[in-house]
C-alpha cells in the first residue's frame, strides 16, 4: 500500500458541520422536486378563497426563501460571530426523532399535494378542511426538519442574536420579492420600447417592414415575430444585474466604489439593447429563408451567448479601467498560476461555448458538433506542455470504477427522457458517409474530449480551487470533504435533469484521482463510462442514456 | 476556519444555481429570451469564464 493510499485512508473525517450542510442541501432538493412535480396551474380554474390561497405559496416560498438567503448572507459577512458559536458539534437532542417525523410528514404533504394542487375532487368538495391539513401538514415538515438542524432553544439564540440580519433580510426579500411583481407590470411596457428597437433596426435594412404596434408583431413580409412580455429583454436584465451584483460583492475589496455601481444599470441597458439586436436577428435569419434555425437553436441559445458575452465584457471592465479598480488592492504578480488555471478551464470553456455557437445555427439536430471536437482539440494542443506533468499511468481500478459508474448511470437516467430523440431520424435522412463520421466525431468526443476538459475542470482545477486560490501549489488528489462534496455537487448540476447520476458519478471520478493521485485515472474512469454508455446506446438504440 | 467557509460559499453557490433553475426550469413561456433547458450549460460558461479572464487579466 503506497503513501498515497495510506493518505486517502487517513482522510479527515467530515466536519462536524457536514450534516448540517446535507440537512440544507437536502431541504433545498425536496423543495426544488415538490416545485416541479406540481404546478399551482390547476388551482386558476377553481371559484374559491381556499384555491386561491394555496395558488399564493409559490410566492411564499418565493419570498421566504430570498429573505433566508439574505439573512444567512448578512449573518456571514456582518455576524460571522454568531454563525461561529453555534453549536455545531452538540446534536440536537430531537435531530432523530425530527427527521423521522420530517420524512414521514414530507411523504403526507406530497401526497395531499396532489390532491390539493391538481383541484381533484376531494379538495373540491371541501376546500377548507384540505387547505388547512396541507397547510399544518406543510408546517409540521417545515418545523421538523428545523429541529433537526437545531434545538428550539439554538433556534431562539439565532433568533436574538442575529436579529439585525434577520431583519435586513426580510427587509431585503421584500423589496426584492415586490420588485417582481413591478418587473411584470413593466413587461408590456419593455416589450413596447423593444418592439420599437427592433422595427427601427430592421428598416436600417429592409423596406416595407411588417409592425403593428397594437399586437407588437413585427418583421419582414416572409417572417415575422410577436414581442411577448417574455422576450421583452427582462430576463436577460434581470441575470446580468444579478450576476453583476454578486460579482461586484465577491470582489469589493479590489474595485472601486461607488464608481463600481455605475456598471449595474450599464449593463442592465446593455442586456436590453442586445435583446432587442437578438430579435431583429432571428428575424433576419427567418426571412433569408433559415425559419427553423431562427425559431429553433437561435431563439434558445442566442440568449445565453448574449448573457455570457455582457458578463465577460463588463468583469473585464472591471480588470482593465483604473476608474473601477482599487490598485492597492488588486491582485499582483500571478502569471504563474493564470497560465495553469486557463491551461485547466479553457478546454471546458471551448467545448461549452462552441456547443452554445452551434446549438443557435441548429434547427434540432447539432450537424456541427465536430466543431467542438475542433475546439477541444485546438486548446488541448495549445496547453499540451502543462498537461504532460500530469501522471498518465494505466491503471485497472480506474476502469474498475468507470464500469460502477456506468451501471449507476443506467440506473438512475429515466427511460422517458426525450434526449437525443431526433438522432434516429436525422440520422437516416443524411447520406451514411456523413451519418457515419458524425457519430464517428460524436463518439470520439464523448469518450476522448469531454472526458478530458470534464476532469480537468472539476477534478483537476475545481478540487484544489475550492481549498485554497493558488491551486497548483497543492497536489493533484488532495481530499478535503468540502472540496470533494461540492465539486461533485457542481459536477453533478452541469448535467441538469441528470444531477443526481451526474453528481455520483462525479463523486467516483473524484474517488479514482484520490486513490494515487494519478490525473490520468480520472480521465480514464471517465472515459470508461462514457464509452460503455456509447456502446450501450449503439447496441440498444437507447440514445437517451447518452448525455 | 477555512473549511467551514468553503463549506458556506459552496452551500451559498448551489444555492444560488438551485433557486435560478427552479423559476426558469418551470417557465412556460413557449420561447423565452433566457431557455431554461441550457441553464446549466449557460452558467457553467459563464462561471469558466470569469475564472480565465481574471486569471488572464489579473496580473497586469
Amino acid at each position: 500500500m503506497n503513501a498515497r493510499r495510506l493518505a486517502l485512508l487517513a482522510a479527515p473525517a467530515p466536519p462536524a458541520y457536514a450534516l448540517h450542510v446535507g440537512l440544507v442541501i437536502a431541504l433545498a432538493l425536496e423543495l426544488l422536486a415538490l416545485t416541479v412535480g406540481f404546478d399551482t396551474q390547476s388551482l386558476l380554474r377553481v371559484p374559491s378563497v381556499w384555491a386561491l390561497l394555496v395558488g399564493w405559496t409559490p410566492q411564499i416560498l418565493r419570498l421566504t426563501t430570498t429573505a433566508a438567503l439574505v439573512s444567512f448572507v448578512l449573518a456571514g459577512a456582518r455576524q460571522p460571530d454568531v454563525i461561529r458559536s453555534l453549536p455545531w458539534t452538540d446534536a440536537s437532542p430531537l435531530r432523530v426523532p425530527a427527521l423521522g417525523l420530517h420524512a414521514i410528514a414530507l411523504v403526507l404533504f406530497a401526497a395531499l399535494s396532489a390532491v390539493v394542487l391538481n383541484a381533484r375532487t376531494p379538495f373540491l368538495a371541501h376546500p377548507a378542511l384540505w387547505t388547512l391539513a396541507w397547510s399544518a401538514v406543510g408546517v409540521i415538515t417545515i418545523v421538523a426538519w428545523g429541529l433537526a438542524l437545531f434545538s428550539f432553544s439554538t433556534w431562539r439564540s439565532i433568533a436574538r442574536q442575529a436579529q439585525p440580519s434577520i431583519v435586513g433580510g426580510v427587509v431585503a426579500g421584500i423589496v426584492i420579492w415586490a420588485s417582481g411583481f413591478l418587473s411584470e407590470a413593466l413587461w408590456l411596457s419593455l416589450a413596447r420600447y423593444t418592439f420599437n428597437v427592433v422595427a427601427w433596426t430592421l428598416r436600417l435594412f429592409y423596406s416595407g417592414i411588417v409592425s403593428n404596434p397594437q399586437t407588437l408583431t413585427v418583421g419582414t413580409s416572409r417572417f415575422t415575430a410577436i414581442i411577448t412580455p417574455q422576450c421583452s429583454g427582462y430576463e436577460g436584465i434581470g441575470l446580468v444585474v444579478a450576476f453583476l451584483s454578486v460579482y461586484l460583492w465577491c470582489f469589493r475589496k479590489e474595485l472601486k466604489f461607488p464608481g463600481a455601481l455605475v456598471l449595474l444599470p450599464l449593463a442592465g441597458l446593455t442586456a436590453w439593447l442586445v435583446n432587442a439586436l437578438r430579435i431583429a436577428a432571428l428575424i433576419a435569419l427567418g426571412t433569408a429563408g433559415w425559419k427553423d434555425i431562427a425559431r429553433g437553436g437561435f431563439h434558445s441559445q442566442a440568449g445565453w451567448i448574449a448573457f455570457n458575452l455582457i458578463a465577460l465584457a463588463f468583469v473585464a471592465l472591471t480588470m482593465r479601467f483604473r476608474v473601477f479598480r482599487n490598485e492597492a488592492a488588486a491582485p499582483t504578480a500571478r502569471a504563474a498560476r493564470d497560465d495553469r488555471t486557463t491551461a485547466y478551464l479553457a478546454p471546458f470553456l471551448a467545448i461549452t461555448a462552441t456547443a452554445m455557437l452551434t446549438g443557435a445555427v441548429s434547427a434540432g439536430f447539432d450537424w456541427l458538433y465536430p466543431m467542438r471536437l475542433v475546439a477541444a482539440a485546438a486548446v488541448l494542443w495549445t496547453f499540451r506542455k502543462t498537461y504532460r506533468t500530469l501522471t498518465w499511468t494505466w491503471s485497472w481500478w480506474p476502469v474498475a470504477i468507470g464500469c460502477v459508474a456506468f451501471v449507476i448511470w443506467l440506473a438512475l437516467v429515466p427511460a422517458s427522457s426525450t434526449t437525443n430523440a431526433a438522432w434516429p431520424q436525422a440520422l437516416q435522412s443524411a447520406p451514411w458517409y456523413w451519418a457515419a463520421a458524425w457519430l464517428a466525431c460524436r463518439t470520439a468526443g464523448y469518450v476522448m474530449a469531454a472526458p478530458l476538459a470534464e476532469e480537468l475542470a472539476f477534478r483537476g482545477f475545481l478540487t484544489r480551487r475550492l481549498v485554497q486560490a493558488d491551486f497548483d501549489r497543492l497536489p493533484l488528489g488532495m481530499f478535503t470533504w468540502a472540496s470533494f462534496v461540492i465539486s461533485s455537487v457542481l459536477f453533478g448540476l452541469f448535467h441538469g435533469a441528470l444531477w443526481l447520476p451526474g453528481t455520483l458519478a462525479g463523486m467516483l471520478f473524484a474517488l479514482a484521482l484520490y486513490r494515487r493521485g494519478a490525473f490520468g485515472d480520472a480521465v480514464q474512469a471517465h472515459a470508461t463510462t462514457n464509452g460503455l454508455l456509447a456502446l450501450y446506446a449503439f447496441a440498444t438504440g437507447h440514445w437517451w442514456v447518452w448525455s | 476556519m477555512h473549511e467551514r467557509n468553503l463549506w458556506l460559499s459552496g452551500l451559498a453557490v448551489i444555492a444560488l444555481v438551485l433557486s435560478a433553475a427552479t423559476p426558469l426550469l418551470a417557465s412556460n413561456a413557449r420561447a423565452p429570451e433566457i431557455d431554461g433547458s441550457s441553464l446549466s450549460a449557460g452558467l457553467a460558461a459563464v462561471a469558466a469564464g470569469v475564472l480565465v479572464v481574471r486569471a488572464r487579466w489579473g496580473s497586469k
